[in-house]
């Protein structure tokens, strides 16, 4: 591994833990210091770093960094991130960031401390079907979970406004009709994304080009029933059987089980299918 | 500190009078240059600037005035209203005066407070003064410094954060739901002072649809007809209760008017988010039970004065702060004052300077445009350096914890 590498791989989490810390300020309201204002020129160097460190590795890889765990977690917090600053003008508000960007931390922190020290390029990964594959998957996936965190934000803004407690979250969170769209936006995102990444992956494995391929693949079925439920809530707005409060639970649900999936299936045995 | 005696504040507020003698000693818009020149006509006094708002009139004087004087101005303020009862109307000199119209503009003293009214009313103060050439020069510069302090104060605090009229609340929390209100059909059941004044937010707000529903239905006609509503008859209200995304109750009865027979479950569940109902009526006109359903939110009083209570709670919080940028403004206020009295000695010291190079190089008989452009820089750097020691001394002058204990006791007093 370069310097390069090790010196991006230390840099990136103090930047994200940075601007997890200059998001959170959002929530101080005018009694944040005068530094919170740096926010957005630190998400834009969050921004170019990230890329320059995807950049750094891909050219010592020979490919897109996304066949190792660990590059994939990195690679999910990187989309996680990109996609929410897509969605945020939706909520007029920066105070929900606080909360992704705290998870983009996480995630580069366990990346850069679990990597590797040597790094291995994958044959796989040369081809341009898989990278096409895998990187649908995980952005559609980043937007899966964003949709089930804005879900849940609307959850607990419509607990505080059942149960009367009108605190923090109540000040500052957008209203449930803008975390309803938002939630609706990243539903279709990831649904748009899970088109491409499942249905390229089907086409490629029955190609020919993967052993003993099974629609029962613990990542092959669980994907498609998401991109069906995703699919229906990215059109809820259009369905009346399906109110804001409905299809926040079950994106809350999907994005659990998602969650779920993907430490089960990811981090004990490092790889994606059951199927070779 | 030595006490400026070319500045007063002459006044009287909600904190020294009633309503009553407020309102007869209140200076309306048409009088207000009149009443101006009357004051300029008095010794020393070269500027005045009125305020008048329904919690306060002041007067703002500038000049070279004597105690003696701001003493009988106030005097004469006050005398038309015979039985004016002691320490209604106060004045304020120099650095107090200073002190006192920046508290003014940070809402640090009004009735409400922290609010924002007052801003907007100093601004149409001062450019009525400068309209009748009352306000001028330093009173124009004092003004405009008291607006920067107010929009300041309500920048950097939570001052001005959060509403403290129930009306507001209830619009405030139902935005928490809806969001937009131009997909938002409200319905409002009484057209009395507190429907009017919601249906006014509503309509600031853009709400896509307003109906009037009150017991008197010329009443809830005139309203609809002012708002650009349409009215319901309160016996009709299940037929239209379950398709609003907002209802609003603020009417007079003694047992509820909306009850569980009146909601349609099928009609509730076809909303996106859940239909707002806010009970602003004592007793109430909603029966409490529906909080208990889930395809609706039912808020009443309580919890509209929960919420005031918290924003009035966090204001409150801020006074401190918004103190220490009143202190802090006004200190930089007076140094950008002392300083620009030394500007006719920092003309005199730039032209003496300018001269004396001239003089040395001519006596030098330098005429080497490198030497002359040094000679140039070096002039200008020594020039800029007694500049500085200047401004630093102007600012010396004046001890902020000196100007912070004033503030204090002025506060005190207040």
């Amino acid at each position: 591994m370069t310097a390069a590498v090790q010196a991006l791989q230390v840099l990136l989490p103090v930047v994200y833990m940075a601007l997890t810390l200059l998001y959170g300020m959002e929530l101080a309201g005018p009694r944040a210091p005068k530094w919170a204002r740096w926010r957005r020129g630190t998400t834009a160097f969050a921004v170019l770093l990230h890329l320059g460190y995807g950049a750094v590795l891909s050219t010592e890889l020979g490919h897109l960094p996304i066949a190792h765990p660990w590059q994939v977690v990195s690679f999910l917090g990187f989309s996680i991130l990109g996609l929410y600053l897509l969605i945020e003008p939706l909520a007029k508000t920066p105070a929900t960031g606080a909360f992704v960007v705290l998870a983009v931390f996480v995630m580069q922190l366990m990346a850069s401390a679990l990597a590797p020290l040597q790094l291995v390029a994958s044959p796989l990964a040369q081809s341009r079907f898989f990278v096409v594959h895998i990187v649908s998957a995980l952005l559609a996936v980043a937007a899966l979970l964003l949709s089930g965190f804005f879900s849940g934000l609307y959850l607990v803004l419509l607990r505080q406004l059942r149960r009367r407690t009108f605190g923090v979250l109540y000040a500052k969170l957008p209203d449930l009709e803008r975390l309803s769209k938002m939630n609706r936006a990243a539903a279709a995102v990831g649904f748009l994304f899970l088109t491409v990444g499942l249905n390229l992956g089907i086409w490629w494995a029955h190609e020919g080009a993967v052993r003993n391929f099974s629609y029962l693949d613990p990542k092959v079925w669980p994907a498609i029933v998401l991109w069906l439920v995703f699919g229906v809530i990215s059109v809820s707005g259009f369905l009346r059987f399906l109110s804001g409060r409905r299809a926040a639970w079950i994106a809350v649900v999907a994005a659990s089980l998602l969650l779920l999936s993907l430490g089960v299936s990811l981090v004990p045995r490092g790889a994606f299918h059951v199927f070779r | 500190m030595a006490e400026l005696l070319d500045l007063a504040l002459i006044g009287v507020s909600h904190r020294t009078a009633e309503a009553a003698t407020r309102e007869k000693l209140s200076i309306p818009p048409d009088n207000q240059a009149e009443y101006a020149q009357r004051l300029l006509v008095a010794p020393g006094v070269r500027e005045c600037c009125v305020l008048s708002t329904c919690n306060r009139t002041e007067l703002l004087v500038g000049g070279e005035l004597e105690r003696e004087l701001v003493e009988r101005l106030a005097a004469e303020f006050g005398a038309r209203v015979p039985d004016l009862p002691g320490g209604a109307v106060y004045h304020h000199l120099g650095i107090d005066a200073i002190l006192h119209l920046f508290r003014v503009s940070a809402g640090l003293d009004s009735q409400v407070l922290g609010e924002s009214q007052i801003l907007a009313q100093i601004k149409d103060a001062q450019a009525k003064g400068k309209e009748s050439g009352a306000t001028a020069g330093v009173l124009f510069g004092l003004v405009e410094h008291a607006i920067a302090v107010g929009k300041r104060v309500r920048a950097e605090t939570k001052l001005g954060e959060g509403t403290l009229s129930v009306a507001s609340a209830a619009i405030e929390l139902a935005g928490k739901v809806i969001g937009g209100f131009d997909d938002c059909d409200a319905l409002i059941v009484g057209a009395g002072e507190t429907g009017l004044l919601v249906a006014q937010h509503l309509k600031d707000r853009e709400v896509r649809s307003l109906t009037f529903s009150n017991r008197t239905m010329a009443r809830a006609e005139e309203a609809a007809a002012k708002f650009g509503g349409t009215v319901l008859a309160l016996d009709q209200l299940r037929d239209r209760l379950s398709d609003c995304h907002l209802v609003l109750a603020c009417v007079d009865v003694f047992e509820p008017i909306i009850t569980k027979s009146h909601l349609d479950k099928a009609r509730l569940r076809r909303h996106r988010e859940p239909p707002m109902f806010i009970d602003l009526s004592l007793p109430r006109a909603i029966d409490p039970a529906l909080r208990d359903r889930d395809d609706l939110l039912l808020h009443d009083l309580d919890d509209l004065e929960s919420i005031v209570a918290r924003h009035r709670a966090s204001r409150e919080s801020e006074v401190v702060q918004a103190g220490r940028i009143v202190v802090e403004e006004t200190h930089k206020y007076l140094a950008l004052r002392t300083y620009a009295s030394f500007k006719p000695v920092i003309a005199d010291l730039a032209t003496r300077f300018m001269a004396l190079r001239d003089q040395v190089l001519a006596e030098q008989g330098v005429s080497d445009p490198g030497a002359r452009k040094l000679a140039d820089q070096l002039t200008k750097r020594l020039l800029d350096e007694a500049l500085k020691q200047l401004k630093d001394g102007a600012r010396r002058t004046l001890s902020e914890e000196r100007l912070e204990r004033r503030y204090r006791s002025h506060s005190d007093r207040s």
